[in-house]
């Protein structure tokens, strides 16, 4: 069998290589994404005081940090057998929906538009963030201002765009400023128009990929996420629920302290990147994605008007059940355009300039669960404490992680539609690389250079000798 | 409008490495007229934006392409197109190229780069970066005080000076 490497795929947020092995018909058979890096934060946090973990999980990621701090304040608070103030709960969720907009803002405009907008097949050397810049200068301007505005809510709340610590366990550490609150809601009007427009231009270009759009991940699965109580979007709290393929609620209900009663983990030799599965379906029948497409899946609908409008337009547009991982940009987009509703109604309700915002506790469990709904999907943190309080071991499943069994099938489809077994093309690797993409891993950032991901395919025959070789980069 | 914008960045649970936001963070706590200072992580788009609106422009990075404790002073040329990794984080240069593209800015702009040592997972400099760092800052006060400076005039884009 002929093995197509693609390696390294990533850097920085994480590095991974693709293979694709071939058969003697010079036919895709199979292909993996391999994650090749170890993070290790499940081990080197044990011994360290629980209040401590927030501020250190926040270290996982520079594009989610909040995710991180949410979740990770969310299962101390339960060590705490706490229930925070309904203030604090709300400004976590102006934080978290902060980053929600950057996130969404960066894997859009910077990660992906460059295939949208200048095409799948166009000059690598200008496939990228400069191109873009070139060739819609004013597109690249918005990008940069709603990222920004999601970025400055960060630091308006917590001081820091990066690794902000206003979270903590029993709350946030300080109540929101009444003049804080004005300069967010006055900035919000500009970022709602910017995602509308960008809605629009997405919408209007979407029937040029019909085909990326039926071969990018496009394959019944089960779906993951967190809703509210009424079975509508949530980002900050929920509990878990469960589509199947044809949207029929398999599991609902679950409380987050359960999770570990529907997700499995499984682990493979040629990845570090864990393989979540619905426990039920075992491994690996039990593949669901999560993330925006999953979310707008699971959910009745996302309670805020204009995203609500934007989300019936999806549905009538593509299904009930959204399938192709290439809507990940859709989707991705409604949401931003949801979290900057949603912050505005927050930041108006009447309790949200109160002083108290936190509640104070040692721990009084051994064990605490914490559950958000990160940008790129659902995000778990369970850790279990000693008698003082020091962390003893600790769970997390990554967003990204829940995808990894996805992303590995979308591969494999993508591979076997447009890779010539006996003539590799640029376009090709650029397919290969879009498909993940779409799922916007934290690997993406990686997956993304300027110019020219660097990638080196070689494809070998059964007797070693190289038959094709192609360098990018 | 200020005039100077000093960023320093760098991640501060990486050792040697904390070493430009240290510095930033040191600044923005004079809050001199005319003078804004980010410390950050690391460097963003968002930024391009800043950079655009001032006059005069001082990164400040430890860098592992230089001797440990020596210091290098280089100006940046806007003009030079940078293949910059244009994700969630940039480079100076990809960041002047867009202050420029994008927002119409051209600021004068140097990089202070301090040579580090170690940049493993660690809270604290080594001893030869903590001792720099007040030499780092005494050189970027006199960027800051002075346009005339003459790293601000160099032809050819690296001026080195003493170690620190």
């Amino acid at each position: 069998m002929k093995t197509i490497t693609i390696h390294p795929v990533t850097r920085i947020e994480g590095h991974a290589k693709i293979t694709l092995h071939m058969n003697k018909d010079g036919q895709v058979q199979d292909a993996r994404f391999h994650v090749t890096q170890v993070r290790g934060f499940e081990k080197f946090c044990e011994g360290r005081p629980f209040y401590e973990m927030p501020s250190l999980m926040a270290r996982i990621c520079g594009i989610c940090p909040v995710s991180h701090l949410v979740a990770s304040a969310k299962a101390c608070d339960a060590l705490m057998s706490v229930r925070i103030p309904k203030t604090a709960a709300k400004l976590r969720y102006i934080l978290h929906l902060g980053q929600m907009i950057q996130s969404h803002a960066l894997s859009f405009f910077h990660l992906s538009s460059p295939d949208l907008l200048l095409g799948m097949d166009s000059d690598p050397a200008l496939r990228n963030i400069v191109g873009v810049i070139q060739a819609h200068p004013e597109l690249a301007k918005e990008g940069i201002a709603l990222r920004k505005f999601g970025q400055q809510v960060i630091e308006w709340l917590a001081m820091e765009r990066i690794h902000p610590q206003w979270i903590v366990p029993g709350g946030v550490n300080r109540p929101l400023a009444s003049e804080d609150r004005d300069r967010i809601l006055s900035e919000i009007p500009a970022a709602r128009d910017i995602t509308l427009r960008t809605l629009g231009l997405l919408k209007s270009i979407l029937d040029q990929f019909e085909d990326e759009a039926e071969h990018f991940g496009n394959f019944p699965s089960l779906y993951l996420g967190i809703t509210d109580a009424g079975g509508d979007l949530d980002f900050y709290d929920g509990n878990l629920r469960v589509m199947d393929a044809d949207g029929s609620i398999i599991q609902d209900g679950v409380a987050p302290d359960k999770y570990s009663d529907v997700i499995g983990e499984a682990v493979e030799p040629w990845s570090y990147l864990k393989m979540p599965y619905y426990k039920p379906m075992g491994y690996p029948e039990g593949l669901y994605r999560v993330g925006p497409l999953a979310r707008l899946n699971i959910v009745n609908k996302c309670g805020t008007p204009l995203a609500d409008k934007e989300f019936q337009e999806y549905h009538e547009r593509f299904g009930a059940v959204v399938e192709s991982s290439f809507f990940f940009h859709y989707a991705r987009l409604i949401e931003a355009l949801h979290s900057i509703e949603k912050m505005e109604m927050l930041l108006n309700e009447p309790d949200i300039l109160s002083k108290n915002v936190r509640a104070h506790a040692s721990a009084n469990a051994e064990e605490g669960v914490g559950v958000a709904e990160a940008p790129r999907g659902t995000l778990i943190h369970h850790y279990k404490v000693d008698e003082s309080g020091a962390i003893v071991w600790a769970n997390l499943i990554i967003a990204t992680g829940n995808n990894n069994l996805a992303m590995n099938h979308s591969i494999q489809q993508v591979s076997k539609h447009y890779v010539d077994g006996k003539n590799l093309t640029e376009g090709m690797l650029n397919r290969v690389e879009a498909v993940i993409r779409a799922y916007d891993p934290c690997l993406s950032c990686s997956t993304h250079a300027i110019g020219q991901m660097p990638m080196r395919i070689q494809l070998i025959d059964t007797d070693g000798s190289v038959v094709d070789e192609k360098y990018r980069g | 409008m200020a005039d100077v914008l000093i960023i320093g960045y760098g991640n501060i649970l990486r050792g040697d490495d904390a070493l430009g936001w240290l510095v930033a963070d040191s600044l923005r706590k004079q809050d001199r007229p005319g003078v804004e200072v980010i410390a950050s992580h690391q460097l963003t788009p968002e930024m391009s934006e800043l950079v655009a609106g001032v006059n005069r422009v001082i990164f400040v990075d430890a860098r592992e392409d230089i001797p440990p404790g020596q210091i290098l002073v280089e100006r940046l040329d806007p003009k030079v197109s940078s293949d910059a990794s244009f994700s969630h984080q940039c480079d100076p240069w990809g960041l002047l190229q867009n202050a420029r593209v994008l927002f119409g800015g051209t600021p004068t702009a140097l990089l202070v780069g301090v040579g580090g040592e170690a940049f493993e997972l660690s809270e604290r400099m080594t001893q030869q970066l903590d001792q720099a760092l007040t030499k780092v800052l005494k050189l970027v006060d006199e960027l800051i005080s002075d346009a005339n400076h003459p790293h601000w005039h160099q032809n050819g884009h690296k001026g080195e000076t003493d170690n620190a």
